[in-house]
């Protein structure tokens, strides 16, 4: 019997003064990720993208339980999106999609924050 | 939360940070990244009591992780990073500033600066960076810096910040620096050197960062809070007045 991954889900937000779409968030990740870990590495963490707002610039992505520390290390590597300086902050870690949302939720970030970014 | 209370020290931001934006929105934002003490570079203990009106006899260390962590705002440090080209100057500026911050480093330009920096004993950190990183490999200093009980610093920011051609070069010199620290059992920290609002970020992602240069996870944890915090509050007591030894003060006259 083939034996089940664990997963992980990491909540994030984008602190930047341009609002990316889903597709170039997706492809960010998955840039950083090859850079740094290698197409094998990145083909073998079973990276994806699960939720995307544009409008709250917060997601979800979803990865292997024994590489969020990679995952980790992508978010705070990540300095342009769509060439545009942007900072990724990791909001949560959990195992569950309404873990992470019950993470999220409870950290909100002021206006004030957002605006130091601009 | 595993393995007990983490208390978030960034033992590195700029000041600058603190010019260019008003206080309120930083303050929010280390909140944000569950910063708790943040030791300001270049901001003397005058001006911290100022900035967060915040009294650090309130400090205590057996309550500190409690109180810390129902606390809403953090608690700001004073610290200063010597830089200079002679090495009288360096020693000058480390004998005056001693009494006007909590925490000193010093960033070593060449070895017999860092040698000095690691056994002087008003130093508190000898900071390691993209600038000193050369000269920062030599055994000796840590040999030194163990004897001595010095602590030595990592900046995450010139990682996050180099180029991607010179990053990987960049995390193999500091995995070499850090294989000498693993060897010798020196004490060392891990901070933001944040000089700019982009280069902040919370304090486990530091940790988890470190990783990539060969620091094991729970020696993470301890270069955050227990390194930074007993500096801290060593030099609190230090600098407490009358203070003449480890846990001996002179009564003035004026308050009896």
């Amino acid at each position: 019997m083939v034996k089940r991954e664990k997963q992980r889900y990491l909540g994030f937000t984008i602190l930047g003064p341009n609002k990316p779409t889903k597709r170039e968030v997706n492809n960010e990740f998955w840039k950083e990720y090859t850079m740094l870990f290698g197409t094998i590495g990145a083909a073998n963490s079973g990276m994806y993208l699960i939720e995307y707002d544009e409008e709250e610039k917060k997601g979800i992505v979803r990865i292997r339980h024994d590489m969020i520390n990679n995952l980790t290390i992508c978010c705070a590597l990540m300095r342009e999106i769509n060439d545009q300086k942007s900072v990724v902050h990791r909001i949560g870690v959990s195992g569950t999609i309404k873990g992470v949302t019950k993470k999220m939720g409870e950290k909100v970030i002021s206006e004030e924050i957002k605006d130091l970014f601009k | 939360m595993k393995g007990g209370v983490i208390i978030s020290f960034d033992v590195y931001i700029d000041k600058n940070l603190f010019k260019k934006n008003e206080l309120d929105s930083i303050i929010h934002l280390l909140q944000l990244f569950e910063i708790e003490y943040a030791a300001i570079n270049g901001y003397s203990i005058n001006m911290v009591r100022k900035a967060n009106n915040h009294y650090l006899e309130e400090v205590d260390i057996e309550n500190t992780p409690e109180k810390r962590s129902t606390s809403a705002s953090p608690t700001f440090v004073s610290r200063i990073t010597i830089k200079e080209k002679n090495d009288r100057e360096l020693k000058n500026k480390v004998r005056n500033y001693r009494n006007d911050y909590h925490i000193i480093a010093v960033e070593p330009i060449s070895e017999n600066q860092a040698r000095w920096a690691a056994r002087d004993g008003r130093v508190d950190i000898v900071t390691c960076n993209n600038h000193n990183i050369a000269i920062m490999q030599q055994e000796s200093i840590y040999s030194l810096a163990k004897a001595h009980s010095k602590a030595i610093e990592f900046q995450m920011k010139p990682i996050i910040t180099a180029k991607k051609s010179t990053q990987g070069k960049l995390v193999r010199q500091y995995s070499k620096v850090y294989s000498y620290i693993k060897q010798r059992n020196v004490k060392f920290c891990i901070s933001s050197g944040a000089e700019e609002i982009h280069h902040l970020k919370e304090m486990d992602t530091w940790r988890t960062l470190a990783t990539i240069f060969g620091v094991e996870y729970s020696k993470g944890k301890e270069a955050i809070n227990k390194t930074c915090l007993e500096i801290y509050l060593r030099n609190v007591e230090r600098l407490k007045p009358g203070y003449i030894g480890e846990g001996m003060f002179i009564e003035s006259e004026e308050e009896e």
